[in-house]
């Protein structure tokens, strides 16, 4: 009887497959009954990132890393709009430690996070510990106003910033 | 005196014509050397000084709106202050000779002296900074000022009194119902005639100064503008040029341009709120006020600033 050959191969000549993460489409925050689309943005004139077009949509920074990736995403949204409307992230502020966060991308991957850390920052505080992330892990981290309306700087006071690491899909 | 009937440009070689630092008599709208003597309801506005005289009559009915120092250091100061201004614009080479009678006549910021020595106004002088407010205008004489009655004198194009500078050898006389503009440093005396009102100072070395129900009124300069440009607060501005809106409020100090840290102040668009605005140092060193063009470098472009995600509530 011919016993086929095998072949041995060694552990390192197995090539990973490479997780493909694609462009974030949606977002859920189910503790605070949030769903909602994710435009993509840059910088604005000024050098700060940008926001989304539509009251009740959210805004990928398309500088920095996709949500998934090794790195830290950002997502930010409005609180609120004009003459006194709501917008997506008005309810942010309800977020707390252990919520979850899921985003969807337009793969239909989902892809799940879990809120490590919330914090305020003051408008015009540096934000490289937001956008930027050295442990070799995937974070994504959701920015919207805080604070009190400056009525001459015509800005809010300070930013909610909260943080998120990615965990397995469950 | 000859009228003149049409206007004339003078645009003389525009050799930098350098403000004289006034020191302490800066403080001063009138201040002279032997005597200040006063009819009618004369207002200064600004500080009084007389130096190493002592008699100042007519306040009142003339009102000071400012401090009066007569026959004491501070006014004593201010004579030798300005005794090194006089200097500093007897110095100043001419940029260009021109006529005696300068009614009627448009002149540009230059260093001006006269073939005979005076210089008289009937008319209107106009002075024009073309859009720079740091233009300087130095008259100089080594005799007399002369202005007729109703003569004026009209600052354009962003010209400011403060920058104005009349150097006479001897004395002055301003017509009535005049309107003069600038910083009279005259060696002798000056008579401000009935209704003359001035916009500037006088300031005599040794002689008098003579005030009737005239209106002597210090001049201010305008301050830096406040130019606007991205702000790089560690979150990192992109290098690149911008064209920012300059909000001026006045003069710069003109020099080699030097990038700091400057504010931005953006308009508010229909669907954009990108504003901000915050406290930092005024950039000073444009020579262009209008649009000035200003180039931010930055080490830090790591990260970009935190989104503005948010609107007036009311």
């Amino acid at each position: 009887m011919l016993i086929p050959e095998s072949k041995v191969v060694d552990a390192d000549e197995l090539l990973p497959v490479p997780e493909i993460i694609g462009e974030p489409l949606f977002i859920k925050i189910p503790e605070i009954n949030l769903e909602a689309a994710i435009e993509s943005v840059g910088l604005t004139e000024t050098g700060s990132m940008d926001t989304p077009k539509l009251p009740m949509n959210t805004a990928w920074y398309n500088l920095g890393v996709r949500p998934g990736e090794i790195g830290s995403a950002v997502i930010d949204g409005h609180v609120n709009w004009k003459y006194g409307a709501t917008a997506v992230f008005a309810n942010l502020d309800n977020v707390k430690v252990g919520d979850k966060v899921t985003v969807e991308d337009n793969n239909g991957k989902l892809i799940d996070f879990i809120v490590r850390e919330i914090r305020t920052y003051q408008h015009d505080d540096d934000a490289s510990d937001i956008f930027s992330s050295s442990d070799g892990k995937s974070h994504l981290n959701i920015i919207t106003c805080a604070g009190a309306w400056n009525k001459n700087l015509k800005i809010y006071s300070e930013r909610l910033v909260i943080f998120t690491d990615r965990i397995a899909n469950s | 005196m000859l009228a003149a009937v049409c206007m004339f440009g003078i645009t003389g070689l525009a050799l930098a014509a350098t403000a004289a630092n006034l020191a302490t008599s800066d403080n001063f709208a009138v201040l002279a050397g032997s005597t200040i003597t006063n009819t009618g309801s004369t207002v200064v506005n600004g500080d009084l000084g007389l130096s190493p005289g002592s008699s100042v009559t007519g306040f009142p009915p003339g009102t000071i709106n400012g401090i009066q120092y007569i026959a004491e250091s501070v006014a004593a100061q201010a004579q030798l202050d300005l005794v090194t201004a006089y200097n500093v614009l007897v110095a100043q080479s001419s940029s260009a000779m021109i006529a005696t009678e300068l009614g009627g006549a448009t002149v540009n910021s230059g260093v001006y002296d006269s073939a005979d020595g005076t210089f008289a106004i009937t008319g209107t002088l106009t002075l024009d900074a073309q859009n720079n407010p740091d233009a300087v205008f130095i008259f100089k004489t080594s005799s007399t000022l002369i202005t007729a009655d109703s003569s004026i004198v009209n600052l354009l194009n962003g010209a400011q009194a403060c920058n104005v500078f009349w150097q006479v050898g001897s004395s002055v006389t301003l017509g009535t119902n005049s309107t003069f503009k600038g910083n009279i440093l005259a060696m002798a005396s000056a008579t401000i005639t009935t209704g003359a009102n001035v916009e500037g100072r006088v300031l005599t070395r040794d002689g008098a100064v003579t005030l009737d129900t005239s209106t002597i009124t210090k001049p201010s300069c305008a301050v830096a503008p406040v130019i606007v440009a991205p702000v790089n607060s560690g979150g990192g501005a992109p290098t690149g040029v911008f064209t920012p809106n300059v909000t001026s409020t006045g003069t710069s100090s003109i020099s080699e341009p030097e990038i700091v840290e400057v504010i931005v102040l953006s308009e508010i668009e229909e669907e954009e709120e990108e504003i901000v605005e915050s406290t930092g140092p005024t950039f000073t060193g444009f020579e262009d006020l209008i649009t000035p063009t200003v180039k931010i470098s930055t080490t830090d472009t790591s990260s970009p600033r935190l989104p503005n995600t948010g609107f007036d509530p009311n």
